[in-house]
């Protein structure tokens, strides 16, 4: 039986009424890709939730809260981190450091056995992501889209990072946010 | 046998003596155990945020909730409630939370993983790699026992604004909440804060808010039942039922407070009742640290409101706050409005459409107007209050009257009691702030004529003396002075005007019972009282104004 669930999130049954509005959405993403707006509480989250716990054939969700980033090499390394997280989107993603041995070697043998948060840390200390983030980002978006699998990136309050990025380094905020909007520009 | 229970720190308590006292609280407990035992790994989370000023339960809520998740039986266990100190001073920043949160996760499983990962990052001065590693142990651990962790945050409103502070660390704190599958947050705070009502902060309507509301008159009697049950005080439950009145005046002084209550039950169960003015006194020493305490958990602007609402007479408009404060108008309101939601302040209908605001637990005010300075108005009136509530029952009233009127009259003949000499210099403090305006009376026919007229114009003079006009609500002026009237036929008024007149004629300065007669006059709309007869009071009075006369006749 669903329960009400105030202010946090709903999961499963819990999230209920909403049907038409992921039926329009998941048409959508068939299509696009989808900007959610509305205010606070309205339940962006929650729909975002609904679509990774039961996701449509063909789509591969990841989620990503990235309130807390403000810098484009961090949003690199936590997208980077998510996917090598995934057993099937994994093998995709570790073809991005083919000539690194070290590293390489690290992802084949011990990536499997490792949280996220140890990929996270691995990358910011043992790699050229945080220096060239713009370069792994151009690269990401190209193996991607050449990968079968529709890579389906929820992505929560990102305006509040773009915002974050902007105080912090403003040039950097406008690189990041051009990068975005190519990339999504030219892969599928 | 006595139980010590620790009013301020309810943690050091054994939770069995919690459950044997619990009170009121039971479906709020009920709803967050059943909530929590129904989770499955992956379902929703229910965090929840409890709001009540201190000593209303928040504390107590927590631990028995802790007790009774921990004492699941190991095949169905779910949770571990992990409780951080009332006071987190050393946790500034999510990664300290998270640290804290490995210590203590892996200190109650005993977990070697989740200790060798503590160890690992408590030194790390990287705070994103601390959170990347800690959150991974804390994953992993949930995720191989498919059991959640209930994390338990006092006063997260210090924690929020003065700790942590930054919005990013904050919107990382619910991005932990939001994305992890293992934490449940119950969080408390003694006020609304706008980390939670604020649209433009990370927090802002994400929990379950819970107001604990006061104990009703009956809740407080059933604590107290259960409080005396605990130690086996047989004499004190007979006690209760004998004094009815005491109860009432229990919940009129704490509000329904139950820590308070349970301060109060301390005092009464300890201590003889021979000397009120030592009682009182007693009382307020011991809750200085708890009110002191709750003037800090309040903003500024809202503990001038609050002060102010405290020392003014009671029952207060926003617009009489506002002038009294010289705030606008409109922040008064919003201020009330937030006091009024955390469990501060009250709100009562009056007549033109008015609403006053109270103080529901007398005692705070009552502290407040003591702490004031000595010539406020408040000084003496709290000590009047106390008297008259809490001797509500006419038969102790006089019992304990007719007690220090012994002590007066002994007292008196010996050259001075120390004890009835302060209450009456306090009372005399009192006077003083009526002398100029009396002192221009003179004469027998004068004062007759004033006080026929205080009786007829007693609605008009209750708004020149702002008072509330609605008729119903009588100013205490003393209970010995309310007994007097209630003698009857206007006798021991005109005692008063007598003596007060014959002061006058000697050329001495108006005697004490005489001005606060007047004053009484002047407050007193509820004439009724003037018909029920108390021939012992009337007695008693005519005896101090006799010997108060006498004395100062004698100086």
């Amino acid at each position: 039986m669903a329960e009400l669930v105030v202010g946090s999130l709903p999961r499963g049954d819990d999230y209920f009424d909403q049907k038409a509005l992921i039926e329009e959405v998941w048409g959508r993403l068939r299509k696009d890709s989808v900007l959610l707006v509305a205010p606070r509480r309205f339940g962006k989250t929650g729909l975002m939730f609904r679509l990774l716990d039961a996701p449509r054939a063909g789509f591969r969700p990841v989620y990503l809260d990235v309130e807390s980033i403000d810098n484009p090499a961090n949003f690199i390394i936590e997208v980077l981190a998510r996917l090598l997280h995934d057993d099937q989107l994994r093998r995709v993603v570790q073809g991005l450091w083919t000539g690194l041995k070290d590293i390489r070697d690290w992802l084949t043998s011990v990536v499997e056995e490792v949280d996220v948060g140890e990929i996270k840390v691995k990358l910011r200390e043992k790699t050229d992501v945080p220096a060239h983030w713009r370069m792994y980002g151009d690269r990401l978006m190209s193996i991607l889209g050449a990968a079968e699998m529709p890579l389906l990136l929820l992505i929560d309050e990102f305006p509040i990072m773009v915002g974050r990025m902007i105080q912090k380094k403003r040039e950097e905020a406008i690189e990041f946010l051009r990068w975005f909007r190519y990339g999504y520009q030219q892969e599928d | 046998m006595t139980v010590i229970l620790h009013h301020y720190r309810p943690h050091l308590d054994k939770p069995e003596d919690l459950e044997a006292i619990s009170v009121a609280r039971e479906p709020l407990l009920d709803e967050m155990f059943a909530r929590l035992q129904r989770w499955e790994p992956g379902a929703s989370r229910q965090h929840y945020l409890l709001i009540g000023p201190r000593g209303i339960g928040k504390t107590h809520v927590l631990r028995l909730l802790q007790h009774r998740l921990s004492n699941v039986p190991s095949s169905e266990r779910k949770w571990f409630p992990l409780s951080f100190a009332e006071e987190q001073y050393a946790v500034t920043s999510v990664p300290d939370l998270l640290i804290e949160t490995l210590r203590s996760l892996a200190e109650v499983s005993g977990d070697r993983a989740l200790a060798e990962r503590y160890q690992r990052v408590r030194r790390e001065s990287d705070d994103q790699a601390v959170v990347d590693l800690a959150l991974d142990a804390l994953r992993s651990f949930c995720k191989a026992r498919a059991c959640g962790v209930l994390l338990t945050l006092e006063n997260v409103d210090r924690l929020l604004q003065d700790q942590i502070k930054k919005d990013a660390q904050i919107g990382l704190l619910r991005k932990i909440l939001i994305e992890e599958d293992w934490p449940v947050l119950i969080a408390t705070s003694p006020t609304y804060l706008s980390d939670v009502t604020d649209p433009q902060k990370p927090f802002f309507e994400f929990f379950q808010v819970v107001v604990l509301d006061e104990l009703s008159p009956e809740g407080v009697e059933t604590l107290l039942r259960k409080r005396a049950e605990l130690d086996g005080d047989n004499d004190f439950l007979a006690y209760l039922k004998r004094y009815r009145s005491r109860l009432r005046a229990l919940y009129h002084f704490s509000g329904g407070n139950p820590r308070l209550t349970l301060m109060l039950y301390d005092l009464l169960s300890r201590q003889a009742l021979t000397d009120v003015k030592i009682e009182l006194n007693g009382l307020l020493n011991q809750l200085t640290p708890f009110y002191q305490d709750r003037m800090k958990e309040v903003g500024p602007q809202e503990a001038k409101i609050l002060t102010t609402v405290a020392l003014l007479a009671e029952g207060v408009t926003p617009t009489e706050l506002a002038e009294e404060c010289r705030m606008d108008r409109t922040l008064v309101s919003a201020l009330l409005s937030r006091l009024e939601k955390a469990g501060y302040v009250h709100h009562e209908p009056r007549a033109r459409k008015q609403t006053v605001y109270t103080i529901p637990e007398r005692f705070f005010r009552i502290w407040h107007q003591m702490t004031a300075s000595r010539h406020a108005r408040g000084r003496i009136q709290y000590l009047l209050d106390f008297f008259s509530t809490w001797y509500a029952a006419p038969e102790e009233r006089d019992e304990v009257w007719g007690r220090l009127l012994t002590q007066f009259r002994e007292g008196a003949e010996r050259g001075g009691d120390a004890g009835v000499l302060t209450l009456i210099a306090s009372l005399k403090d009192e006077a003083d702030n009526v002398r100029g305006s009396t002192a221009a009376a003179s004469g027998r026919n004068a004062i007759n004529g004033a006080v026929a007229g205080v009786v007829n114009a007693i609605p008009d003079l209750a708004q020149a003396l702002n008072l509330r006009a609605d008729g119903t609500r009588v100013i205490d002026a003393g209970f010995f002075l309310r007994a007097a009237f209630r003698s009857g036929n206007l006798e021991v008024v005109q005692a008063f005007v007598e003596g007060f007149v014959s002061g006058i004629d000697n050329g001495e300065e108006a005697f004490l019972p005489h001005r606060i007669a007047l004053d009484f006059l002047r407050s007193n709309r509820d004439l009724t009282i003037l018909s029920r007869q108390s021939p012992e009071m009337r007695e008693a009075v005519e005896l101090l104004v006799s010997t108060f006369d006498q004395k100062e006749k004698g100086d």
